[in-house]
């Protein structure tokens, strides 16, 4: 395919940014880049044309469980096929994820950095991240005499959403596991949760509903929260109503309400945030990664449960650049192609394995 | 180009196929979120954009039987929601069609304060300058651009050629950048 001749238009610069070109495509680019400032410009405006683009509003998502529900209903009015419940069971089940075979190759445009730099929307630093496999082994409940224990476990790339018997709606997030019995006891609701879940409980003063995580109980009579527990870090984020939270066997307990956060570390330290901005801790349930100052190495974990993807670091210096800004789970390829031209990286996608150099 | 590969139909997928509803909701979970953008994007009301995704899930579940491998089940799901979008625009009355979001634009546009635009304004202007794009532009270009899809891809979409998808996305980013000088120097 010739294309020695062919003029640089917009819809090559799409490719060119999606790494959608041949090698031999690539190379003409590069050379057509490096013969003039007039054509790295041309080039650095489309970046910035195509970014802000992707910065257009979209409204807030509809409610995906009440959505669920009346397809649901619609398809149980219009079929008499037997149902399975595949998701109260452990066995493995392929995540839905597209397998995108693109490369990313090497970026060696460090101007672009300035170009990208101006698109990636600096939010307020706030709150540092450190998020990894939780390493404590799940512990039973301790009075689950009361009924059966199911677990519900989502594995890397996947979101469940779960109704229990009281009424109350939990969503788990990537690489997460809820305990739950099949029916609660009279007296009170107890669940344990391992990863992230969001929380939405039905109210009943008569019977507290408990989360466990770790050492660390929330207790509520029915509002609405996100905990994350990654990595023996443990976020209680509030965003209807209010929560009581502690560490089991100790008198201190917390009362927290609509826009706080507890946090709760390995080490023992306990505080409490104010004000917190719900739109960041609350991202995943509208499928965005949202990134506040955060490392790279902690970023790419986030990065690893969306996708299913492997991420191996060769360059240690890498790991500490910081990154902000929000990502639409959609495409692997197009979140990479981000952090390349931002932080200036080399970063190559060989199937399912990420390689940052 | 290399296409995305489908060598392992996801057992997801299988299980739909078996009429699974327990997989569907999965499935529902997992592309729940960029099916209603991408619709919302497409006809730019919230409203109808909101039964528009139930529909195409629902006739997703429907013609399930036909999802082979010709296309991906993802595409296969784009396409449907877009055909749906197409049938709601082409529905509305000339009366209808300035809605209230087109005529904020209008009112935003001619009262313009030169200097003092902030961010948030300026990306509403980017939103309204996409939906200015005909539909077929407009269609190709979010595939491509926030749903991450290749061309090659966006032609089985679509139905047209891969040609014809990029002379498209040329027709898309002039008419934007056109659209949009003002705002970008």
């Amino acid at each position: 395919m010739p294309f020695r001749n062919r003029k640089l238009d917009s819809q090559f610069f799409v490719r060119v940014l999606k790494d959608e070109v041949s090698q031999e495509e690539k190379e003409f680019f590069d050379n057509w880049l490096d013969e003039s400032d007039e054509n790295k410009e041309e080039f650095s405006n489309f970046i910035l044309l195509w970014d802000n683009l992707g910065k257009a509003p979209i409204p807030i998502l509809p409610n995906k469980q009440k959505q669920w529900e009346k397809i649901s209903l619609f398809i149980k009015e219009n079929s008499e096929k037997q149902k399975s419940f595949p998701i109260l069971s452990e066995q493995k089940t392929s995540s839905y994820l597209e397998d995108e075979a693109a490369i990313v190759k090497a970026g060696r445009y460090g101007w672009i950095r300035y170009a990208a730099a101006i698109v990636i929307i600096a939010l307020s630093i706030s709150i540092y991240f450190n998020i990894n496999h939780p390493t404590s082994k799940p512990f039973l409940t301790e009075n689950n005499k009361q009924s059966n224990l199911l677990s519900l476990v989502t594995r890397n790339g996947e979101q469940l959403s779960i109704n229990l018997s009281d009424g109350s709606i939990i969503e788990l997030n990537s690489d997460s596991k809820l305990i739950y019995p099949e029916n609660f006891n009279d007296d009170k609701r107890e669940v344990e949760l391992i990863g992230e879940g969001y929380f939405k409980i039905k109210h009943d003063p008569s019977k507290p509903f408990m989360v466990k995580c770790g050492d660390a109980i929330t207790r509520v009579t029915g509002t609405e929260f996100n905990i994350k527990y990654r990595k023996n870090d443990i976020k209680v984020v509030v965003s209807e109503g209010k929560v009581e939270t502690f560490k089991k066997n100790e008198q201190n307990k917390v009362k927290i309400s609509k826009g706080d956060m507890a946090f709760f570390t390995e080490d023992g330290i306990f505080r409490v945030e104010k004000n917190i901005s719900l739109k960041h801790h609350l991202a995943w349930r509208e499928n965005i990664l949202s990134f506040q100052h955060l490392k790279l190495v902690d970023a790419m974990e986030e990065i690893r449960r969306a996708f299913n993807v492997e991420v191996i670091f060769k360059s240690e210096e890498s790991k500490n650049k910081i990154i902000t800004g929000e990502f639409s789970t959609q495409s692997i390829s197009q979140i990479l192609n981000v952090l390349k031209l931002a932080l200036d990286i080399n970063i190559k996608k060989e199937k399912n394995t990420i390689i940052i150099n | 180009m290399v296409e995305t590969t489908e060598n392992v139909i996801p057992l997801l997928i299988e299980k739909i196929k078996a009429g699974d509803e327990g997989a569907f909701k999965q499935f529902f979970f997992i592309h729940q979120a960029s099916i209603y953008y991408f619709i919302y994007r497409l006809i730019s009301n919230k409203e109808a954009a909101e039964d528009i995704t139930q529909d195409t899930f629902i006739n997703f579940w429907l013609s399930k039987d036909k999802l082979d491998n010709t296309l991906s089940p993802k595409a296969y799901l784009y396409k449907i929601a877009r055909n749906l979008s197409i049938n709601h625009l082409n529905r509305r009355s000339p009366l209808n069609s300035l809605n209230e979001e087109n005529e904020d634009m209008l009112i935003s546009l001619s009262n313009h304060p030169e200097k003092e635009y902030d961010r948030i304004f300026l990306m509403d202007d980017y939103q309204k300058a996409i939906s200015k794009l005909p539909e077929r532009c407009r269609a190709t270009f979010i595939l491509s651009r926030f749903d991450g899809f290749e061309y090659t891809e966006i032609a089985q979409i679509l139905g047209v050629s891969l040609q014809t998808v990029k002379n498209q996305m040329n027709k898309a980013i002039s008419s934007l950048r056109k659209y949009l000088s003002f705002y970008l120097n």
